[in-house]
């Protein structure tokens, strides 16, 4: 294939940036500033450090640091000043009208800050290589870091890229921007944190290196990355589009790919308590994306409409991944009973512990279980239900997406708050069944059970019309698009 | 069937109807000119029928295709020029038409013909290795309609289009619209310019306050709102005499000096207005110039809005 014919292939988003990034004079300054500044604290560090044996960590670090600037600062916030560019040039109009998608456009400006970064990491890779011939540096930790720093550069450009398209008014995007610098400083210190314990407190390749703290540091970095990049393409795609179901297959995608992993390294390895507490923080963390599920505009876009699947079996499956806040609670259902079903499975092979004495799914357990489901249901989909009035508008929207976290603190605290007014027992010390950690914590107090098991019961009860006209919106649309397909086949459009 | 067809159009924004049940239709090859004041809802029409706001109610049909129902569709028959373009910096012209050509799914040889051609229908193609931030404000209006043009639309949206152009300028663009229209693309454009309007539009739609308040030729609609006909008058024996003999002149109406003439109304049928002239002659005057004057644009303009702001 020829050069001309690969350039053809190639995503015309990054061929634009590139070209332009080129002639800027922004990347001709940096560039070679950021390596001049390395050297000279390398070579600077080294006459220092000449009288030390090992001296490789010594450069190692500061030199890693540069390059973390460079990662972490310079190439997110080039991504950022290239999204907001779209929208101060009034370019954006053009693009999106053009036959790129919205997830075209942001890989293309990802692509851009994938390759922006390699040219830095290029530049630095021999500099932090020749620390390992000064010794005391372990050439995989180095290998190591730097894999970890291109993954976090590429994610902080996803943050970057989804915070440039938050807002489109330039006072907001300087304080967001303030806020990715603070994002990006904290990453930096973290990094460096890491590295030094690699290369200066041993815990690298060569002994004490933690395999499940990697695991989770790679999950974290492509999660939150997936998730910014999402965001990103949802922000700029019509309000009319699906900028929904991306998102929602993407956390389902991620939820399933933690519990796989979380379960490959719990099976027979944990206790019951240990295991409820995993499963929780997996549901706090997927309810937060529920959050904005639950609270979009009721009814389909028109232009979803137009494409949902045409067969029914398939219309029915896809609804939960389908925008609107009836489909967003079918969604948050199916993530809850997806972790259920791995943390009854996980449960199944947990033997039992001299310590805590479990042993798989007993009565206590199972009540535990369910009065956690019911808060969330009460929580996410309760709450959302009295909101949905709200939810038409932008506006209102925002509004319910906040009050629905402040809710569930008040139904928290006001019982307690009542409790101290009016003087209920036990109520005024935070002990009354809204409170879940002392509800769950204490799970042989049969009444808190009953009452938050018959809450949430209730919460389903009164939602099941929603989540039926959810779903039969679905169905109604698919009947649509058959009739409309049959007449096109029949009339010949 | 109609190229551009904007059906019952409605958007609001909060209380206030920006554009409200709005219907009219352009034929290919033909130019219409939007006019309307500031405010009046021409964009918001534009960018619904540019795929990029959602009317409440209504639809646009751009060749058949639904710009709700079948967004993609309907955008690869449109080329929209909005009243701000994005202009990237450190790019050239061949850059720009090159990346938005990919953009449009053109590739290989297709494409690079594709970018000569708009370059040089809108003879930009000398500067297409020119920084687009070194060009002027005509030569970048030019460029963003050669950037419209990449994919060969059949229907073309110009959205104040000579706005800020010099003179030289204006009569280049209107040259290239006429051109366009002539290769059977329909256009609808709107300009603060009336008079520029006037000399390249086959038809208007005038707005306001979201309200269409006339559509069709300019003829029919200035037919459709001149109830009397201006007509200048100028005699030998000076215009005193000529005021005071068309004052007693039955269906002559609103008589007012201009230059070294008279101007008056009047609404009766051509043959009334022959009439006017025999009498004038009779009267014992001799005419030199006897002039019924068509209404300008400005002056539909002027009749059909009343100035109102939204």
């Amino acid at each position: 294939m020829s050069a001309r014919a690969r350039s053809d292939r190639l995503n015309p988003v990054l061929l634009k940036e590139i070209r332009q990034a080129l002639r800027s004079r922004t990347f001709a300054i940096l560039f070679p500033a950021c390596l001049a500044v390395a050297v000279v604290i390398a070579v600077a560090v080294l006459v220092d450090s000449s009288h030390k044996e090992n001296p490789g960590p010594d450069v190692f670090l500061p030199v890693f640091v540069v390059l973390e600037i460079a990662a972490l600062g310079l190439v997110p916030f080039s991504a950022f000043q290239s999204m907001a560019g779209e929208w101060d040039e009034g370019s954006h109009d053009l693009l999106v009208l053009s036959h790129l998608s919205p997830g075209r456009i942001v890989l293309g400006k990802l692509l851009t800050a994938a390759v922006e970064s390699a040219l830095y990491f290029c530049a630095f890779l021999p500099l932090l290589l020749f620390t390992f011939l000064l010794r005391g540096v372990d050439v995989r930790d180095v290998l190591f870091l730097v894999c970890t720093l291109y993954v976090a550069s590429l994610a902080m450009s996803c943050v970057a890229l989804a915070a440039a398209g938050l807002s489109r008014v330039r006072f907001l995007r300087v304080v967001l921007l303030a806020a990715l610098a603070g994002l990006g400083f904290g990453a930096l210190v973290v990094g460096a944190e890491l590295a030094q314990q690699f290369v200066e407190r041993g815990r690298g390749f060569g002994s004490g290196f933690a395999m499940d703290e990697l695991l989770v540091l790679t999950f974290t970095l492509i999660g939150s990355g997936l998730i910014a990049f999402l965001f990103a393409a949802t922000r700029i795609a019509h309000p009319e589009d699906d900028r929904s179901s991306g998102p929602r297959l993407a956390f389902t995608a991620i939820l399933v790919a933690a519990l796989a992993v979380f379960g490959f390294g719990l099976v027979g390895n944990v206790s019951q308590r240990d295991l409820f507490e995993v499963a929780s923080v997996m549901a706090v963390c997927i309810s937060i994306p529920a959050i904005c599920f639950v609270t979009e505009a009721e009814k389909l876009p028109r232009r979803v409409r137009a494409n949902v699947p045409a067969g029914a079996v398939r219309a029915i499956v896809a609804a939960p991944f389908l925008p609107g806040g009836g489909r967003g609670v079918l969604w948050y259902l199916l993530q809850l009973a997806l972790i259920a079903i791995w943390a009854f499975a996980v449960s199944a092979s947990v033997t039992p512990s001299p310590v805590d004495n479990a042993k798989g799914w007993d009565a206590e357990g199972a009540q535990r279980w369910f009065t956690l489901i019911a808060y969330f249901m009460v929580y996410v989909a309760g709450f959302s239900l009295l909101l949905r009035r709200f939810t038409e508008k932008a506006g209102g929207r925002l509004i319910a997406r906040l009050a629905l976290p402040v809710l569930a603190l008040l139904s928290m605290l006001l019982p307690a708050l009542i409790g101290f007014v009016f003087g209920i027992r036990g109520w005024e010390s935070m002990r009354h069944p809204f409170f879940p950690f002392w509800t769950i914590g204490e799970p042989n107090v049969r009444y808190s059970f009953t009452y938050v098991s018959l809450i949430g019961v209730a919460v389903l009860v009164a939602s099941a019309p929603r989540l039926a006209r959810a779903v039969g919106e679905v169905l109604a649309a698919r009947r649509v698009r058959s009739a409309r397909a049959l007449e096109v086949a029949t009339h010949g459009g | 069937m109609l190229a551009l067809e904007v059906r019952g159009l409605t958007k609001r924004f909060g209380k206030l109807v920006a554009v409200d049940d709005v219907s009219f239709g352009i034929e290919k090859g033909r130019i219409t000119g939007f006019i309307g004041p500031n405010g009046a809802g021409k964009t918001t029409t534009m960018r619904i029928a540019a795929t990029l706001e959602l009317p409440d109610q209504g639809d646009v049909l751009l060749d058949g295709v639904s710009v709700l129902d079948d967004p993609r569709g309907a955008r690869s028959k449109l080329g929209f020029m909005p009243d701000s373009y994005g202009a990237y910096p450190s790019t050239t012209l061949w850059e720009y038409l090159d990346f938005f050509a990919r953009a449009y799914g053109l590739s290989g040889d297709v494409r690079r013909r594709r970018v000569g051609e708009v370059l040089e229908f809108t003879s930009l193609g000398p500067l297409r290795e020119k920084e687009m931030s070194a060009l002027s404000k005509g030569l970048k209006q030019r460029l963003c309609l050669a950037k419209t043009l990449l994919h060969d639309p059949s229907v073309l949206i110009l959205d104040e289009p000579a706005a800020g152009l010099d003179p030289r300028a204006r009569v280049e663009l209107r040259e290239l619209v006429r051109a366009l229209a002539s290769m059977g693309k329909a256009i609808l454009v709107s300009s603060h310019i009336l008079t520029e309007l006037a000399e390249m539009c086959d038809g208007i739609a005038v707005i306001e306050a979201g309200k269409l308040k006339a559509t069709g030729s300019v003829s029919d609609v200035t037919r459709g709102i001149q109830v009397a006909t201006p007509v200048f008058v100028r005699v030998l024996e000076g215009p005193d005499r000529l005021e005071r003999a068309l004052h007693e002149l039955p269906g002559v109406e609103r008589v007012r000096r201009e230059a070294e003439g008279v101007v008056f109304e009047h609404a009766g049928t051509p043959e009334a207005l022959s009439g006017v002239l025999a009498a004038l002659v009779a009267a014992g005057l001799r005419p030199v110039e006897f002039t019924p004057r068509a209404m300008g644009l400005e002056e539909v303009f002027l009749s059909l809005t009343e100035g109102k702001m939204q």
